[in-house]
């Protein structure tokens, strides 16, 4: 009986434990750069002069890159007219093939970033980072828009981003972002 | 108390007890809910297999890998979904295996079920659909019938969503902020569906009570009525039991009366044969004219009291015989008339003197030779004609015969007619019942025992027929009928009138012997019996000689051999000390010894009968001793044997012209009635139609046919006596009897090898006959 009851015990605390490490997991962000204050003249994207300019960098085979697609379509929903949105898919320098092909957003123009050099150009290191300019080119926002890895929801990013577009000061301008490392000089996921 | 099947071997049922009966049903119970727990231990034992397998599935699908660039390594969500899941499910799965039904093992499939949708639902992102297998899985656990386990998974979904509120609350409200009660609504939710599972389990609890109960009952009554079949089957096997030493101990009783009523016989007849014979001596010795009138009338008395007695044991006797089913009646040819007149010339000088007239008629006609038994047939007219003249003072009785063949079968009816006292209806109603008499009046003004007619319709019915009373009415007399069965004899003859045959009858009592020529020797132990049948005998003109036993007889007829002096026949007493009758008949021939010999016995029923003529006898006559009966029997067998070895002296002549064996000269038959020219012609067909009866026999007994080959065989010994060959009756009879007993079948064969011989000893003896009477010609014609 002692011998049953101490078993139990044990599974019961592995159970907690394994929780703990899986939700400790879900809760790490990646690492994280402060892009440009100002939008890189180098890129090759354009940045609007007459609405808000944002850019969202994923790694295409990154199973958290789902939730940030869908809050960034939420996102989109609600200004669609104020804000101009780019998707910046990472693409391998190799001919390696991609596991599945980089999701679709609506009214979301979606371009590879070859090598991860605009991302670079961007400061953008974990897919799902958020960097938001205004007309004028200036930082606004930067960080992700989910609280843990692969968990859509309310986040703090998507409500800075909210209250940012509309013109509002937003609690925080950074936020930190959960998901895989877009390039290879961080290979932490 | 009595025992249960193996399943209930923890348990004892008692009948009719109402607090085993309690326990019994908590025992079924908890023996079903163990079962229920078990069973559905194993299927979450599956279950949880199948989602750690499902889980691991799903994990690799969503998220194989964890990127950096273009590199890549196993996501930890698939290590968790391999190893977090089967941590939690290892301990479940090992206890449903190894400790199925216990408390702890259902509590802990609910702590894994529980966590293993929390795990489903952080993997899926927190997507709201994989909340349902919340729900899902308490429903699941329902199956326990047991609330307490819903209780235990509900506080695991409980706890896991107060955690997360409290630090992750996203995670499972979808907002950052929810409001704190929150975690309530969601356990409310859950509570909701606990209440409608809690409040089923309960339920079918109840339900798996109830049906304990009734499952209980149902047993107890199963067990009740086992225990009753049980009782009642030990008390019928002891019963059985009982009634087989009943039966037993009746068996050795009966046999013990049989025994007793055979040595009564023969102590009671013994003596009383000397009575009467005395009586006979004393009415013929000197003149019995000279003695004074009450010495007759002494005699007579002393007569009529041993007759009277000895009527009194034969009732007795055969009573008795036939309640055992050891009577047996014969169905031989028989003479009809000669029957009826027999019995009307018995029973005449009983009647009242001049008052009643006897009439002994045909009503219609009737064959002159049928198949019944005779002295049957016979006992039963005379009973029937005794009561009569008993109770008839004055006017007629009739005994008349008619054949009625109106029915099926034809019928011979027998009836006994009075113009006595008659009976009452109520009277009537005593009849045909053992030891009663219409009043005990009768008994003490007419005497007799109140067995005749009992045995008269028991013999009546031993024949396949039966005996009734017609009419009885007070004062104007009886009538009885004896119904038959009418089996006419091949070749009869019918008559219209008794007339003829009154004349052939009134020759054969002319006929009876009054003298007699020869050496016999009588074997009797009893001196009084021997006294007299030597005076008979010896008064008769025959030369006597006694033997005490068996043994003695032996010597002396050796010795009348050896000194060429043979005896001419031999009289044996059948119970003798030292070596009894039978024994000496088995021992004459197997020695081959040819003597004629007469049996002498007072055991006078059929099977003494047979048993005598299976031991080597050619005769018998019973005691008490009928003088002419006897004188006639012993001048019978005499001349009989001296035909014999007459024959065989002549066959002794022939035989140095012809070649047949030793044996078959010697021994063979001629018909008695050969002699009569009128019958000639008749005993050739017979004889010559032998071989084709026993070859018809045997092809029945080889094709198994015995009912065929006892008819056959019944036949032949009807017709054999009465061709002359009553040698050939009597293996007849025996092979008739071997097969009726349901003998082996060796038996039957030599019954049948013997009646063969006896059928051909009868053609040889015949065709010796038609050769010498030949020879004798062509002598005659060469002289």
């Amino acid at each position: 009986m002692m011998l049953v009851t101490m078993l139990t015990a044990v599974w019961l605390v592995t159970i907690v434990g394994g929780f703990a490490v899986l939700a400790n997991h879900s809760l790490s962000p990646g690492r994280q750069h402060r892009p440009p204050r100002h939008w890189p003249a180098a890129s090759v994207i354009a940045c609007s002069a007459t609405s808000a300019s944002l850019v969202m960098f994923i790694h295409p085979d990154c199973p958290c890159a789902l939730a940030s697609l869908g809050e960034l379509d939420r996102l989109i929903a609600r200004h669609a007219d104020r804000l101009h949105v780019s998707l910046l898919v990472y693409e391998r320098l190799s001919n390696q093939p991609r596991r599945q092909p980089p999701p679709a957003v609506n009214g979301v123009s979606m371009i590879l970033d070859v090598g991860g050099r605009e991302a670079l150009r961007f400061g953008a290191a974990t897919s799902g980072q958020v960097a938001l300019y205004d007309a004028a080119g200036l930082l606004q926002f930067n960080g992700g828009i989910t609280v843990a890895r692969g968990h859509a929801g309310d986040s703090d990013g998507t409500a800075a981003i909210d209250a940012i577009l509309r013109g509002e000061e937003p609690a925080v301008r950074q936020t930190p972002v959960f998901g895989c490392s877009i390039v290879d000089h961080d290979r932490r996921p | 108390m009595i025992g249960v099947p193996e399943s209930m071997s923890t348990y004892v049922i008692r009948c009719n007890s109402p607090a085993d009966l309690q326990v019994r049903a908590a025992a079924l119970f908890q023996e079903h809910q163990e079962r229920l727990h078990a069973r559905t231990d194993r299927l979450f034992a599956v279950l949880l297999s199948v989602q750690w397998l499902a889980g691991i599935a799903v994990a690799l699908w969503i998220s194989p890998r964890a990127w950096s660039g273009s590199s890549s390594e196993v996501h930890p969500h698939v290590w968790a979904a391999i190893f977090l899941a089967a941590a939690i499910d290892s301990l479940p799965i090992a206890l449903a295996i190894f400790a199925p039904g216990k408390t702890l093992t259902r509590h802990t499939i609910a702590v894994a079920q529980m966590s293993t949708s929390a795990m489903l639902i952080h993997l899926s992102g927190g997507r709201i659909e994989a909340h349902f297998h919340i729900f899902g899985s308490l429903a699941f656990l329902a199956l326990y019938r047991d609330w307490r386990v819903l209780i235990t998974a509900s506080a695991v979904v409980t706890v896991d969503h107060l955690i997360r509120s409290a630090f992750w609350p996203q995670s499972v409200f979808g907002v950052l902020q929810p409001a704190w009660w929150r975690w309530l609504e969601h356990a409310g939710w859950v509570m909701f569906e606990d209440v409608i599972l809690i409040y089923s389990c309960i339920k079918g609890t109840d339900e798996l009570r109830q049906i304990a109960r009734r499952t209980a009952e149902l047993e107890e009554a199963n067990a009740c009525f086992e225990f009753r079949v049980d009782q009642q089957t030990q008390a019928l096997k002891q019963g059985e039991a009982e009634l087989r030493l009943a039966k037993e101990a009746a068996e050795v009783a009966n046999q013990a009366k049989s025994e007793f009523l055979a040595n009564m016989s023969h102590e009671i007849r013994t003596p009383l044969t000397a009575i009467l014979g005395y009586c006979d001596v004393l009415r013929e010795d000197g003149i019995i004219e000279r003695a004074p009138p009450s010495r007759i009338q002494t005699i007579d008395t002393i007569r009529r009291a041993g007759e009277h007695l000895l009527s009194v044991i034969n009732d007795v006797l055969d009573l008795s015989k036939i309640e055992a089913g050891k009577l047996e009646t014969e169905l031989i040819e028989t003479p009809l008339p000669r029957i009826l007149l027999e019995v009307d010339s018995l029973m005449r000088p009983r009647l009242a003197s001049g008052e009643v007239q006897l009439h002994t008629f045909l009503e219609t006609p009737a064959p002159d030779r049928i198949f019944s038994d005779p002295t049957r047939l016979r006992q039963i007219l005379v009973n029937l004609v005794g009561n009569a003249a008993k109770f008839t003072e004055r006017g007629s009785i009739d005994l008349s015969a008619r054949v009625d063949r109106s029915g099926r079968a034809p019928q011979l009816l027998l009836a006994v007619q009075d113009t006595g006292l008659g009976m009452t209806p109520e009277q009537a109603d005593c009849l045909f019942r053992p030891f009663t008499q219409a009043d005990s009046s009768v008994t003490r003004k007419h005497g007799g025992t109140g067995l005749g007619l009992t045995i008269c319709r028991r013999l009546a019915r031993l024949m396949g027929g039966d005996v009734r009373l017609d009419y009885s009415r007070p004062g104007e007399g009886t009538r009885f009928v004896v119904e038959l069965p009418l089996m006419e004899a091949p070749d009869s003859q019918l008559i219209a009138d008794l007339e003829s045959c009154s004349k052939e009858r009134t020759r054969g009592r002319d006929q009876a012997p009054t003298t007699l020529s020869g050496r016999i020797l009588l074997a009797e132990d009893g001196d009084d019996n021997r006294r007299l049948i030597t005076f008979h005998l010896a008064r008769a003109g025959a030369e006597v000689e006694v033997a005490e036993n068996g043994e003695l007889a032996l010597e002396l007829l050796e010795a009348a051999w050896r000194t060429n002096r043979p005896f001419d026949l031999l009289i044996t007493d059948i119970q003798m000390p030292v070596m009894d009758g039978y024994t000496l008949a088995q021992t004459l021939r197997a020695r081959d010894r040819d003597i004629p010999i007469v049996a002498l016995t007072a055991h006078a029923m059929t099977e003494d009968r047979r048993k005598c003529l299976e031991a080597g006898c050619d005769d018998y006559a019973t005691k008490p001793i009928d003088k002419l009966a006897l004188l006639a029997t012993c001048q019978r067998w005499i001349e009989q044997g001296r035909t014999r070895h007459g024959m065989a002296s002549d066959l002794k002549k022939t035989m140095q012209h012809a070649a047949l064996p030793v044996a078959a000269r010697h021994e063979a038959l001629r018909s008695e009635l050969a002699d009569d020219p009128d019958l000639a012609e008749l005993v050739n067909r017979f004889v010559s139609s032998l071989d084709g009866k026993v070859a018809r026999m045997r092809a029945r007994f080889a094709g198994e046919e015995a009912s065929e080959l006892a008819v056959l065989a019944h036949q032949l010994k009807g017709a054999g006596g009465g061709y002359g060959f009553p040698a050939i009756s009597e293996a007849a009879g025996r092979l008739e009897a071997c097969i009726n007993h349901g003998e082996d079948a060796g038996r039957i064969e030599t019954s049948l090898t013997e009646l063969a011989a006896q059928c051909d000893r009868a053609t040889a003896g015949h065709r010796r006959l038609g050769e010498a009477v030949c020879d004798d010609s062509d002598r005659e014609y060469a002289s």
